[in-house]
């Protein structure tokens, strides 16, 4: 996850807790059942959790550039190397 | 945020956090409802007000040095509360209490009866039958209750689901302990000691076997069930009354009942322990 899949991970949790919370009182409320909150409030969190946790391809749109090492890009290409003249792969 | 672990760590304690918000404002908004009850309750029998020697402990001496002022009566309650429940409601703690003042205390509170309501369906008490039960006994510390006027508090505890715990009540006044003793009954009262010498006791706990005898064969011809007074249980029928006027109840006839009809066993009103004033 890169930074900001960091910081949209952190606010898609806030926003959607407080968001399980306003329903599950709502919906409580309305039918004077206080399982009926808490049962809401659960399965948002748990909706969240499921959301936020994994690392997801929408938490990877950014990705960090990293430069390519210098001692690649200084070695004369070689017979025996087979890695060399590839580009270096970035991971985050 | 790096790791799955930092967010899982993350989400869960913003939702406990948002979790304790919530039932906060939950609490908050349930604060302001306000049900509409109806509580009647009504004091249908004075039994009696007697100065009896009151024991703080089980193991007391036979003879008390203190006396202290009892009254027996009998009460009855109408309540309607299925309008307090709400969703935050856990239960209702039901109980009726007796003030009056002395003066010596300025106030005299007494618990007489508790009920705990947990449904609003179990919520509506009509004809509660506690004044057929047993007499409540109402204690003072020293001899300053006769005459005296007193209430009769109906309150209950609303307890929630999670909040805080709230008492209301509704106060019926109007009602007095009688204004003289009640007079003593001729026969011996169980284990009470008495004075007089042993031959004259003799003699009248025969006249009083005699009487009682007399009177259980008359209701034997007439058809009726043995009154309980020969068993030595508090005998109920002796209260015709409609449950308007107590005072007549207070007119009591030569052969008393031997039993004070509580079984032996008697909570003392202010200090909550259970003694057995007989012995």
């Amino acid at each position: 996850m890169d930074y900001k899949g960091q910081h949209l991970a952190e606010l898609m949790g806030m926003i959607m807790l407080v968001l399980s919370a306003i329903a599950a009182f709502v919906y409580g409320y309305m039918y004077s059942e206080l399982k009926y909150t808490l049962c809401t409030f659960g399965a948002g969190t748990a909706l969240t959790t499921a959301l936020v946790v994994p690392d997801y391809p929408w938490f990877r749109k950014n990705p960090l550039r990293w430069q390519i090492p210098q001692s690649l890009l200084n070695e004369e290409p070689a017979g025996d190397n087979q890695k060399i003249g590839k580009k270096p792969t970035v991971r985050s | 945020m790096h790791t799955a672990w930092h967010r899982v760590n993350a989400v869960l304690t913003l939702a406990s956090t948002v979790l304790t918000a919530l039932f906060a404002f939950a609490t908050f908004t349930d604060s302001f409802h306000k049900g509409d009850v109806y509580i009647f309750a009504n004091v249908t029998r004075m039994d009696s007000l007697r100065q009896e020697p009151c024991m703080d402990q089980y193991y007391s001496r036979r003879i008390a040095k203190e006396v202290c002022d009892r009254a027996r009566l009998g009460f009855d309650l109408q309540v309607d509360l299925h309008d307090e429940f709400t969703w935050m409601t856990k239960q209702l703690f039901l109980y009726v209490t007796v003030e009056f003042r002395t003066r010596a205390n300025k106030v005299n509170q007494m618990v007489m009866w508790s009920h705990i309501i947990e449904d609003p369906k179990k919520a509506v008490l009509e004809g509660t039958g506690l004044d057929e039960r047993y007499p409540y006994v109402v204690n003072d510390q020293g001899s300053g209750m006769r005459g005296r006027p007193f209430n009769l508090t109906v309150a209950w505890n609303i307890m929630p689901l999670v909040g805080v715990l709230r008492t209301r009540s509704q106060t019926f006044t109007g009602f007095r302990f009688p204004d003289e003793y009640t007079p003593q009954p001729a026969t011996r009262q169980f284990g009470e000691r008495s004075n007089r010498p042993a031959a004259k006791r003799a003699a009248e706990a025969a006249a009083a076997a005699k009487a009682s005898a007399a009177e259980a064969a008359a209701h034997d011809e007439a058809g009726e069930a043995l009154p309980m007074r020969q068993l030595g249980v508090y005998d109920d029928e002796e209260e015709e009354d409609d449950g308007s006027d107590w005072e007549d109840s207070m007119a009591v006839d030569e052969e008393e009942h031997l039993n004070d009809g509580d079984g032996g066993y008697e909570a003392d009103g202010y200090t909550g322990n259970h003694h057995r004033d007989e012995l």
